[in-house]
């Protein structure tokens, strides 16, 4: 946890599962919370439950009145998506990571995308962005690529519930 | 099911197999007297299947447009009639089709420690077999099954749960030295990913009032007791179909299946099979 002013922000080191130990003492002065996912690849059903109590409480016992998602992978976003509270209500995803599938190579990989840059065109046709990124492997599947998952679904959290 | 040119002995297995069309049979609970029923479905929504396998006694619904549907419902007629044969040896069931070139890898455990090096063998097997594409959800489901066969599934003569009220960090080791099994498996179409307890000790009730739950909420609640309905319906949403068959006090087997030649979004645009058998 690093202090800026009116911002407290916070990096999750690993995965959220059973073993995740979570610990936050926002200042008095701390009004913005920036969680960090960029290590969390992996979720279980336990580290659902912990990150939800963890969040809830953190917000009920400090001046926190806006949480920011920073670097959200897939099984951030899914959980996000589908699990009540996993994103606070004060709360936005500020930059996530697009799975992308390369048919050629099987392999998966992932592009960053800021929320504030994806205009409704763009997520309208989130399919045709695919055509624009180049494998991580070799530059010439760019044909190959495919989103890995259902846009439609996968952006379901930039609609207001 | 007689038509198509199969084995003898196999034709006997599956020969009062009932097939039940989901979408023309408007009320499916009065044809829920039949023996050996398996329900055909197409595009059929999760929630639906779960609402239908829980109001009758129907326990398995194949999809049409799943892939491999008449392998899947052989598959589903076996596991009716013969839900033992499936359960001792799931792997060489499930892939049968390919079973010269399948590869296998089953990694007993018994205490919470071994979680780790188990998600470490599976995330190593996956990557030396090109299949590191499926490895979020399989990983996730492994992780799913370890701990519901450490904390959940364990129970003493009593049949009363051991560690289910305990923090899932806490040490637990099964009782009597006895262990569980994840196994996993692959031929040239079909990844296989399950787990197998000694215990038996899954209710059938509590199952279905907890898909219902997971399913019935346009988002899921986090509700103590709830995060075992919340892993299997990330089973069930991380994989091509779910398999759970428990032998009621003996043995509780199951285990996910995925496409090989596919990457998440494919697994999870398919329609689900699911299979779910008390006896």
């Amino acid at each position: 946890m690093t202090d800026d002013n009116t911002i407290c922000h916070l990096t999750l080191e690993s995965n959220l599962d059973e073993t995740t130990q979570l610990s936050c003492q926002p200042a008095e002065q701390h009004e913005t919370l920036v969680v960090d996912f960029e290590k969390v690849k992996l979720i279980n059903s336990t580290g659902i439950g912990i990150w939800i109590n963890f969040i809830t409480a953190l917000i009920e016992q400090s001046n926190i009145n806006k949480v920011i998602f920073r670097n959200a992978r897939r099984m951030v976003i899914n959980q996000i998506n589908s699990v009540k509270d996993f994103l606070p209500a004060i709360g936005t995803v500020e930059s996530f990571y697009l799975p992308l599938y390369c048919e050629r190579c099987s392999k998966q990989f992932n592009q960053r995308l800021k929320t504030s840059e994806l205009d409704v065109e763009t997520v309208k046709n989130l399919d045709n962005l695919a055509l624009e990124i180049d494998c991580d492997q070799f530059p010439d599947c760019r044909s190959e690529i495919e989103i890995d998952t259902l846009p439609g679904k996968y952006l379901a959290f930039l609609k207001p519930t | 099911m007689s038509m198509i040119d199969l084995p003898e002995s196999l034709l006997e297995a599956v020969s009062d197999t009932e097939l039940i069309d989901y979408d023309q049979s408007l009320n499916l609970t009065s044809l829920d007297s039949s023996p050996y029923p398996i329900v055909i479905g197409k595009e059929t929504p999760v929630e639906a299947i779960i609402e239908l396998l829980s109001n009758t006694r129907f326990e398995h619904f194949v999809q049409e447009d799943h892939g491999h549907f008449f392998y899947n419902l052989i598959l589903a007629a076996i596991m009716q009639k013969h839900s033992k044969t499936i359960s001792t040896k799931p792997l060489r069931s499930v892939l049968t089709t390919g079973y010269s070139s399948m590869r296998r890898m089953v990694l007993p455990f018994n205490c919470s420690l071994d979680k780790k090096s188990i998600l470490k063998h599976l995330e190593v097997y996956l990557e030396r077999h090109k299949l590191s594409a499926i490895s979020e959800g399989v990983l996730t489901i492994a992780s799913e099954f370890i701990l519901n066969a450490l904390f959940h599934a364990p129970v003493d003569s009593a049949n009363q749960r051991l560690f289910s009220k305990l923090a899932r960090h806490e040490y637990v080791e099964l009782p009597d030295e006895q262990n569980a099994n994840i196994f996993i498996g692959h031929n040239q179409t079909t990844f296989v990913i399950g787990c197998q307890d000694p215990f038996g000790s899954v209710d059938k009730e509590i199952v279905f009032k907890l898909l219902n739950r997971a399913y019935g909420q346009t988002k899921a609640e986090i509700n103590t007791g709830q995060s075992f309905g919340l892993g299997l319906k990330s089973a069930i949403d991380n994989s091509s179909g779910l398999y759970l068959l428990v032998e009621k006090s003996k043995k509780t087997t199951i285990y996910c299946t995925f496409p090989t030649e596919a990457g998440m979004r494919k697994v999870i645009s398919m329609s689900k099979n699911i299979h779910i058998k008390f006896y």
